[in-house]
């Protein structure tokens, strides 16, 4: 880390860059820590916070019960699957125009965002979860009299949700990354995005650009680590499929 | 154990299945768009007739595409291609750097996957106080954004290459050279080649963000500008227009991939 940074202040100063807009490490690492101490700022971040989780919300279960119906019908898969091919290469990001037209500026535009962007990255997760059970054990199951539900509850769910929750952690990386987008383009009237542009066309200092870009990256990483503790407590049998 | 589904359909009747449900999503947005009726969303029909007047009828050296169309596509591509060029090398090159001098790799693997975290739309403004609005800060920054992916994948790749096939490699003395051309990079070509997917989409998100945000042309502008105009026809217009050149890039990608991994999906099939 301290090569990294004198890497940093080295580059800062040798640039010619003014100090105004290619702050040093030091600075930028004080404010980043003021910042978790900012309450304006906070509330901020809980308002980006909010849309991304409501619009977790929204999607893990929906993209959870249409995953697992395409993930167990391959004629259903098929025939969803050209529909899929289209809509997947729209980068959410270029939506975002058209959602403040239809759900304006305010939290909704985010949440439906954050929705679209997430349902398709977990939707090939759950897909893929729920082909890659082994048949032999679902076989097995059904040979002790599961019918087609029981052996979803008792064999495939359990043996997918490793997978799945794979795709909720990407989602949930992604949703945050779509929700500061939006804010970022579209403005909004509280966010982290709005506030990161808000010190940025300011101009006067751009140490606030890199303190909040470090505080979302630190976020991104808390998210994430969080979900990997829940992921081990709810399901401590994940651990066997990933060392296996 | 075979991963063949249950119940696989021909491939005839499933490519008319497909084209059965495209069809009904055409008539639901069209019906939804009529029945809506805001110009907010309009019916496919009426974008699709706005993209045939706009875009084609042009010059046959053209390929048929309007100049209109070329003037929205072209600044996009100058900086999609060279900062996806740069990306690739960067992320290969540094990913393989790290991968062989392990304590490099260690030292640095932790800062890559805190770049990564930054989202790469708080990037953009980070991007545009250290180097302005031009064009070297689009490219840079669809570079580096690229590039982190496909450097951990390919970090990942080169780490992991099965320690018999290197003791082999050194057993018949191939130099250090032959070692990483025909051993270590194509046994790491998969992963490389799942990270340059990943990176391909991020990519693509950058390119529209960066053109929202600080440009005066491209697909991007196209798309914000429409929409600041109330031109909302040319705004979705814009957005399948992003659709179709990502589905032909991603399809060129497949394609690639395929010709160069042809040995892998061999040496798979034969083991599993």
């Amino acid at each position: 880390v301290g090569l990294v940074l004198l890497g940093w202040s080295l580059i800062a100063n040798l640039s010619g860059v003014s100090e105004r807009s290619f702050p040093r490490p030091l600075e930028v690492i004080s404010r980043t820590f003021s910042l978790c101490f900012d309450m304006e700022f906070l509330l901020n971040v809980l308002e980006t916070l909010k849309a991304a989780a409501i619009g977790m919300a929204i999607t893990v279960p929906v993209t959870l019960v249409i995953g697992v119906a395409l993930g167990s019908s391959y004629r259903a898969y098929s025939a969803a699957s050209a529909l899929m091919n289209f809509i997947r290469p729209v980068p959410v990001v270029a939506l975002i125009p058209a959602a403040v037209l239809l759900f304006g500026s305010g939290i909704e535009f985010r949440v439906a965002l954050v929705i679209f962007a997430a349902f398709w990255l977990m939707l090939y997760n759950v897909i893929s979860a729920i082909r890659d059970v082994d048949p032999l054990t679902k076989d097995t199951a059904r040979m002790f009299g599961f019918g087609p539900m029981g052996v979803l509850w008792h064999v495939s769910l359990p043996s997918a949700m490793p997978f799945v929750f794979t795709g909720i952690r990407i989602a949930a990386t992604a949703a945050l990354m779509v929700a500061i987008a939006g804010e970022i383009i579209v403005g909004g009237s509280r966010g982290l995005g709005t506030w990161i542009v808000l010190y940025q066309s300011s101009g006067v200092n751009q140490v606030m650009v890199f303190a909040g870009a470090i505080f979302a990256g630190f976020l991104g990483l808390i998210i994430n680590a969080g979900l990997v503790a829940l992921e081990r407590s709810i399901m401590p049998w994940a651990h066997r499929y990933r060392d296996r | 154990v075979s991963p063949q589904p249950h119940g696989k359909l021909p491939n005839a009747q499933s490519a008319i299945v497909k084209l059965i449900v495209l069809c009904l999503t055409a008539i639901a947005w069209e019906a939804g768009g009529r029945l809506a009726d805001t110009p907010f969303f309009p019916p496919i029909t009426t974008i699709a007739s706005t993209i045939a007047s706009e875009w084609f009828g042009g010059p046959g050296y053209q390929l048929f595409l309007s100049d209109s169309l070329i003037e929205i596509v072209w600044p996009s591509m100058t900086r999609l291609v060279p900062g996806l060029a740069f990306g690739l090398l960067l992320g290969i090159g540094a990913g393989t750097l790290f991968g062989l001098v392990r304590p490099v790799g260690d030292m640095f693997e932790p800062h890559i996957h805190f770049l990564r975290a930054i989202p790469s739309a708080v990037k953009v403004p980070l991007f545009m106080a250290v180097l302005g609005i031009g064009q070297d800060m689009k490219i840079s920054l669809i570079a580096v954004s690229t590039a982190l992916p496909l450097l951990l994948n390919t970090f990942d790749g080169v780490r992991t290459v099965d320690p018999m096939l290197l003791d082999t490699a050194r057993l018949y003395r191939l130099s250090p050279w032959q070692r990483l051309a025909c051993v270590i990079l194509p046994s790491a070509a998969p992963k490389i080649f799942a990270g340059i997917k990943v990176s391909a989409g991020v990519a693509m998100v950058v390119l529209v963000l960066v053109e929202f945000v600080a440009s005066a042309d491209g697909i991007g502008h196209y798309i914000l500008e429409s929409q600041r105009r109330f031109r909302l026809l040319d705004m979705w217009a814009g957005v399948v227009l992003l659709a179709v050149l990502g589905y032909c890039f991603f399809g060129l990608l497949e394609l690639v991939e395929r010709r160069v991994l042809t040995w892998h999906r061999g040496a798979r099939g034969a083991t599993g």
